[in-house]
């Protein structure tokens, strides 16, 4: 067992936390005010198409998605996300489903598709006439599952983000009193600093400062270098505003669910499970047929080198383990929420992003009080030690 | 019949997994011996390679010792479940495009549920042993594995931001073009580190350190009940393995020999005509291969090869972007327009290819694994816990952060539709 325990602690431990967070305030600011002004400037008008099988089709004007809302016979329309996947429809026109996007500048939605089986039909068709995106009905049997996560996204962090906000500070709270509560105040405990002064911190602010011109010179770069195959592609090419997607992405990726989403694939995983547990107990049979066993008092007694123990057991632990395990459920939630907008944020609007970040930023304030409070020093009989 | 062949395609992965345990064993000791200037096991078989057989026999003849104190049951099932989800992970590994046992969309969450689930295992086994060694060993590495899986979820976290799918199927056909690890290169360090945590393995073996701790949450199990942990450490390596080689180094898929040879004339371009150092380029020109490759994932299996090449008539963008791209599809259909079966035999040879290629990778993390282990002295516990929650937590916040703010400035948006 360790008696004594030198807790080195450098002094800026949460620094390179804070120099990310600066330099992603540096890199959002250009993009903040773009869409600050565009939010005024274009106000889409989207028109919606409403085939009898309730299959809803956007036609926007500058988006490149295509946008299919789900079957009435569909397994969603009896949760609530359908009914709040309805109200961002009639609040915000926020897209609900995306089933395949790739950008081409004009669409029209308007054919309907009601065979199963057309899939293949329907995508040569929307090669022919480079102005279809196809959506089909079929694709969302297979897809209940999933999208059920995007649709939490979905209401989470637009509509409902003032909910977000509670949720962050009530972790903010939890995380802070979990330190406070696990304190252990009567331990007398001296920290012995070390400082490293061998590196300052400009050396890498500039070498940032340095990437960041150089990330304005990539983006040219990555147009000259495309250029050639873009006029290829693109008859019709756009002005120089126009997104790399625009340009470039042009082959679409149909995935058949209904082919991978047989039974016999969740058959498989039961017959695995079954599989593994069987092969725990064939070596416990084995094990124990052909095993001899000898049985005597001290064979039975718990480990000790060369005595028998005076007290083993159920000793009281250190309170740290404790509160590394509340500090984690705090942490795990927080990765947990921050998934679903991993789900949405390619069709996500400018309020879902802030509203994250947000998010993130009030639970880094509490990350930073643990880091500064020494929460997860580790401190056990600490005498007073010190280093020269 | 379709039983017996799920069954078949079960003990075809489980058989290899189970030898693959064995042979990695050997391999460990083989390894760590020539690291240290001796000949490790040379005696049974040739070059001691049937030494773990003979462990594992010797180890399934011993008798199963339950303490007096303990309680047996739970004694029992402990290491059990250790072994159950070690190897339950294993279900949604692709082996090859769409091969793998339950091919799920949220495969992600599997692999985190599957791997935290493992502690319980160690906690229920070190606590039923009801001995001072073991209770502490199980405190330590339940702790230890609680905070490393935080790393590993936010780890996986930027990766989902990265190719915009939950499928592991997916994250790895994003890879076609640049493998994760060039543009994710920190991050990556990081996930071995993480992982390296995950699995007990030294440095991080704190659990079952032999100067404190005589065997950690192990100590007083024995015969098959410690195979188990045996076992489940050893496969939970080997699936830690699998899973990086999945994330950052390309899964099934081997680099393409058409852009190798083409690419060093581009980064020689850019480096003369706008002095932009020499390993920013190959930072930035991996990002750009790699959203400009995105919209290329097709699932060829469940197409039919005809309508393509029909496609490519009409439609240059696709021919011109396979050109380039190497589309596999695409790059067939160009040479075999009628003859599907020819064409679609290419395609499994391909897939079969792909298991070998993930195959190698595994190895080569493998012996990562073993040559840390080899090289890196023990740390103490308040350093592992401090090297987790202040200098790896908040780097990979803000790697987070900085990722998606990065693609908004940039628009490059990944499009994935499978969530």
């Amino acid at each position: 067992m360790i008696d004594v325990e030198v807790v080195e602690t450098k002094s800026n431990n949460y620094f390179p936390l804070l120099l990310f967070l600066l330099l992603s305030f540096v890199v959002v600011f250009k993009k903040i005010n773009l869409n600050f002004f565009n939010s005024f400037l274009n106000n889409k008008e989207t028109k919606i198409h409403i085939n009898n099988k309730n299959s809803v089709l956007f036609n926007l004007d500058n988006n490149e998605l295509a946008i299919n809302v789900l079957n009435n016979n569909s397994i969603l329309n009896n949760t609530n996300i359908n009914i709040s996947d309805k109200i961002i429809l009639e609040k915000e026109n926020i897209p609900n489903k995306v089933y395949s996007s790739f950008p081409v500048e004009n669409y029209i939605l308007e054919k309907e598709y009601d065979q199963a089986d057309n899939i293949n039909l329907l995508v040569e068709n929307a090669y022919r006439d480079n102005n279809y995106l196809l959506i089909t009905p079929n694709w969302d049997s297979a897809l209940n599952r999933i999208t059920q996560i995007s649709s939490i996204g979905d209401v989470l962090y637009s509509v409902y983000h003032s909910y977000i906000y509670i949720v962050s500070i009530i972790l903010l709270l939890g995380l802070i009193g979990a330190i406070i509560l696990t304190a252990d105040n009567n331990q007398e405990v001296k920290i012995v600093t070390v400082k490293n002064n061998k590196m300052s911190y400009f050396f890498p602010l500039a070498l940032i400062l340095k990437k960041i011109k150089i990330y304005a010179n990539i983006k040219e770069l990555y147009y000259l270098y495309f250029s050639k195959y873009n006029n290829k592609i693109y008859s019709s090419a756009k002005t120089k505003t126009a997104t790399m997607f625009t340009s470039i992405s042009v082959v679409p990726f149909i995935i058949d669910y209904s082919k991978i989403h047989s039974e016999d694939i969740l058959a498989n995983l039961l017959y695995f499970i079954i599989a593994n547990i069987i092969v725990g107990l064939l070596l416990l049979l084995i094990n124990s047929y052909f095993s001899l066993s000898v049985k005597y008092l001290e064979k039975g007694g718990g480990f000790e080198c060369g005595f028998t123990s005076f007290f083993q057991t159920r000793e009281r632990f250190n309170i740290i383990f404790y509160r590394v395990s509340l500090l984690f459920l705090v942490f795990d939630l927080e990765i947990i929420l921050a998934f679903p907008y991993t789900a949405i944020y390619q069709k996500s609007q400018n309020i879902s992003k802030n509203n994250v970040l947000a998010f993130l930023y009030i639970l880094i304030v509490g990350f930073i009080y643990e880091l500064k409070e020494g929460a997860l020093n580790i401190v056990k009989k600490a005498h007073n030690t010190e280093l020269k | 019949m379709s039983t017996i062949i799920n069954i078949l395609e079960i003990l075809i992965i489980l058989v290899p997994i189970l030898m693959t345990v064995a042979f990695v064993t050997i391999a460990e000791r083989k390894i760590m011996a020539a690291m240290q200037r001796r000949c490790g096991p040379n005696a049974v078989g040739v070059w001691g390679i049937l030494q773990p057989f003979a462990d594992a026999l010797k180890l399934l003849v011993k008798e199963i010792i339950i303490p007096r104190q303990s309680n047996s049951l739970l004694f029992i099932i402990g290491p059990c479940i250790t072994l159950i989800f070690a190897l339950l992970g294993w279900a949604i590994i692709p082996f090859g495009d769409g091969l793998a046992i339950f091919d799920y969309e949220l495969g992600i969450f599997f692999a985190l549920a599957v791997s935290s689930l493992g502690s319980y295992g160690i906690l229920i086994s070190g606590w039923a042993a009801n001995s001072k060694y073991a209770f502490m060993g199980a405190i330590r590495s339940t702790a230890q594995l609680l905070s490393y899986e935080l790393v590993f979820s936010s780890i996986v976290l930027i990766l989902i931001l990265f190719s915009g799918s939950f499928s592991l199927t997916y994250i790895v056909e994003c890879q076609q073009a640049i493998w994760n690890i060039f543009p994710l290169m920190p991050i990556c360090l990081m996930f071995f580190i993480a992982i390296l945590a995950e699995t007990n393995r030294a440095p991080f073996d704190l659990p079952e350190a032999e100067s404190e701790l005589v065997a950690g949450f192990m100590t007083e199990h024995s015969a098959s009940i410690f195979v188990f942990f045996f076992l489940g450490e050893y496969s939970s390596l080997i699936l830690m393995s699998t899973f990086m080689a999945v994330f950052f180094l390309g899964g099934h898929h081997c680099p393409d020999l058409h852009r190798i040879l083409i690419d060093p004339f581009i980064f020689i371009y850019n480096y003369l005509e706008f002095k932009v150092p020499f390993p920013f380029i190959l930072i930035y020109q991996s990002l750009i291969y790699k959203f400009t490759s995105l919209s290329n994932y097709y699932t060829s299996s469940n197409y039919e090869i005809d309508n393509i090449s029909s496609l490519n008539d009409n439609n240059t963008n696709a021919y011109v972007f396979s050109q380039y791209f190497n589309n596999d599809i695409y790059y067939y259909s160009q040479y075999t327009n009628k003859d599907t079966i020819l064409s679609s035999l290419n395609i499994l040879m391909d897939k079969i290819q792909g298991s070998y290629i993930l195959g190698f990778k595994i190895i080569i993390v493998v012996f990562f694994f073993i040559w840390v282990r080899a090289s890196f002295p023990r740390l103490r516990y308040d350093q592992l816990m401090s090297l987790c929650w202040k200098e790896l937590l908040p780097l990979v916040f803000a790697y987070i952060l900085f990722t998606v703010c990065l693609f908004y400035t940039f628009d490059m948006m990944p499009f994935g539709i499978t969530f």
